[in-house]
């Protein structure tokens, strides 16, 4: 593992390179209607992606089955986050549900 | 000081009110006293922007931030720690790399000795997303020097993203905030991965705490905080839909993006349909 830190500068340099390409050379320019409309959907659709594969997706199958405490602690998450709109109530009440589910399971 | 200041600007006018309104308001003018209404607004406002925000402000919005980040970057560091993977590797990654989900995806590959591209073609597929992030946010940052915006792309996360995205569509909250927020939330990525790794000595297992969902769960408040209306709600349920679909299909780390350019269009194109017709 002798070449790992150039690994880790590697992996550094393609997870800017997307980050900082926009950013860099379109902040200046006018965009076509079609992509400020477009872009505006992206936040939510990339941040649900995620979720879901983290949630539902577990060893390469499926995993919405009773077994998979993630699913009631992450609906619980869902509750607070609706009623605080408070990262750190969700986060905290999230583990705190799994931390107890997988207590008593 | 005044709470009330963040509600000054009224809501946008119908536009039927607004075609009426000229109609009305000379008339008045000529009539009032002119000083009153005028001096009042401007010093109220410039009021409400040097009080909202500012690097105070930028701090106490990056409070869940940093108290979310920490255990994720925690639960990083035991795992690469019971790995047995070299703590400055593990560090250098956390400050230089500074994105969650490729690094869990980087640090299991690694142990399993993977090979060296197909390691950082993963990291690049999963961070792919910022991509996309990084040019929603382009057009907020237009004013600001090259610098500046270079160091706001190296810090950028869905995270800090999300919340900076909420911030503009209401007020500009300026470079102070701004970098408040994302160094601190630098920092708590960097130290928490620092501190899991030597104290990984004392929680053996931390899936027994619940660290796993600490990530998923901050993606469920900041989803929560972007569903403003059915649209939004329609494009983040059809992109988790699709990203599942995807994996089902059997592609692996390029679901996410393929889901969420899905569920994006879909938004997007129904937003289109609804105002043409």
């Amino acid at each position: 593992m002798e070449n790992v830190y150039l690994i880790v500068v590697a992996m550094a340099v393609v997870t800017f390179l997307p980050r900082v390409i926009p950013l860099g050379f379109f902040a200046g320019k006018k965009m076509p209607e079609w992509l400020v409309s477009w872009l505006k959907f992206v936040p939510i659709s990339v941040l649900s992606a995620m979720l879901i594969l983290d949630l539902a997706w577990k060893d390469d199958a499926l995993a919405l089955t009773p077994s998979n405490l993630l699913l009631p602690a992450s609906a619980l998450a869902f509750l607070v986050a609706i009623r605080t709109k408070n990262l750190f109530a969700t986060v905290s009440a999230g583990m705190a549900a799994l931390a107890l589910l997988r207590l008593v399971a | 000081m005044e709470s009330a200041t963040p509600q000054l600007l009224p809501p946008p006018r119908p536009e039927f009110l607004r075609a009426r309104r000229p109609v009305v308001q000379p008339e008045r003018r000529q009539t009032l006293p002119e000083p009153a209404p005028r001096a009042e607004l401007p010093r109220l406002e410039v009021h409400g922007v040097s009080t909202q925000f500012g690097l105070a402000s930028g701090i106490t919005c990056a409070i869940p931030i940093v108290l979310g980040y920490f255990p994720v970057a925690f639960a990083l560091g035991i795992l690469a720690a019971q790995f047995k993977f070299p703590f400055f590797a593990i560090a250098l990654m956390s400050l230089i790399v500074f994105a969650g989900s490729s690094q869990f995806a980087a640090l299991s590959l690694l142990t399993a000795a993977a090979p060296a591209w197909s390691v950082v073609l993963t990291v690049f597929v999963v961070n792919f997303r910022h991509f996309l992030m990084s040019l929603a946010i382009a057009p907020q940052l237009k004013s600001w020097s090259l610098k500046k915006r270079i160091l706001f792309a190296a810090q950028m996360t869905d995270e800090t993203f999300a919340l900076h995205m909420n911030q503009f569509a209401t007020k500009d909250p300026g470079e102070a905030h701004i970098f408040a927020i994302n160094m601190l939330a630098h920092s708590a990525w960097f130290l928490g991965t620092v501190s899991g790794y030597w104290v990984s000595w004392l929680l053996p297992d931390t899936r027994a705490l619940g660290f796993d969902i600490a990530m998923p769960c901050m993606f469920i408040a900041l989803i929560v905080l972007q569903a403003r209306n059915r649209l939004l709600i329609l494009s983040g349920v059809s992109a988790a839909l699709f990203s599942l679909a995807f994996k089902l299909a059997g592609l692996s780390h390029a679901a996410v993006l393929a889901g969420a350019i899905i569920g994006a269009t879909i938004g997007a194109g129904v937003e289109r349909w609804k105002t043409s017709t």
